[in-house]
């Protein structure tokens, strides 16, 4: 993040990478929810570990989801902004054109 | 299917423990003093988000002790429950988002109570462990960089939350229901 900054042209506002970066870390690949493992332990679980492979399953399809939302939230984003902003508020036409471009 | 996802489930913690030393020693990456120097950073960042994670933690508090969160299952539940969403389960999809410990609490809670083996108990496990606390990643991710315009990265955590959501239950349903 830290990293990303740098190359971030607004300090205030989160690039658009790193808004990739946080989708990613907020979906979030799970590999071994420990956590869990071991809560499921503790009540006696038959099988503690047989979540493992759901958990697996439903964080595969959360990032996927996430990738394909950061992709459109990015497109929308890119858009709808024009390359060079204005110093000032420019007028709305000037947005339009950047739209059909 | 079912034996290779139980597969999965039995050898992905020896295979991952044993693998990320051993790759690092192959790559000649010095592992223990990574770790220390990676163990640094984390307790300055740890500092350096604590007003951001006050001002998180008071916002969700709010939300759950004023009845907000009961209000919304108490509206959305029947409707959640004819598509096989058990209501028990709901109330932990709204509160992964928002706080880590406080899902993770719930989550206890209804393996206690229905049991680790139970449907809501491998629900629970599987909602809690599939995804991260959007909420709290976002605070502590661009606190530390002190960006207090996060675009459209919040909306973006949380669509993919509800679809972790109904991965979870879906994916519970189709192994072990």
């Amino acid at each position: 993040m830290q990293e990303l900054q740098t190359l971030n042209p607004d300090k205030t506002a989160a690039s658009p990478a790193m808004c990739t970066l946080l989708a990613l870390n907020t979906a979030s690949i799970t590999l071994i929810p420990t956590t869990l493992i071991a809560i499921r332990m503790n009540y006696q679980s038959a099988n503690p570990t047989d979540i493992v492979g759901t958990t697996l399953m439903a964080t595969a399809v959360a990032t996927l989801a996430a990738i394909v939302m950061d992709r459109w939230y990015r497109r929308k984003f890119m858009r709808s902004r024009p390359k060079k902003p204005p110093v000032h508020a420019g007028p709305v036409s000037s947005s339009q054109s950047e739209l059909k471009g | 299917m079912v034996a290779f996802i139980n597969m999965i489930s039995a050898w992905a913690i020896p295979v991952l423990i044993a693998f990320i030393p051993l790759y690092a020693f192959t790559k000649k990456v010095p592992v223990y003093e990574s770790f220390v120097d990676g163990a640094k950073e984390g307790f300055q960042t740890a500092i350096q988000i604590i007003p951001n994670l006050v001002g998180m933690m008071v916002g969700i508090s709010i939300f759950r002790a004023s009845g907000a969160l009961d209000f919304f299952v108490g509206w959305t539940g029947p409707f959640l429950q004819q598509l096989g969403v058990p209501s028990e389960i709901l109330p932990l999809g709204l509160l992964r988002p928002l706080t880590g410990t406080g899902s993770l609490a719930f989550a206890t809670d209804l393996i206690s109570v229905y049991g680790p083996d139970s449907m809501i108990g491998r629900m629970a496990s599987t909602i809690q462990g599939s995804t991260d606390t959007t909420l709290y990643v976002l605070t502590v991710y661009l606190g530390a960089v002190g960006i207090r315009n996060g675009r459209y990265a919040l909306k973006v955590g949380l669509l993919s939350d509800a679809v972790g959501f109904a991965a979870a239950i879906a994916v519970c349903l189709l192994f072990f229901g």
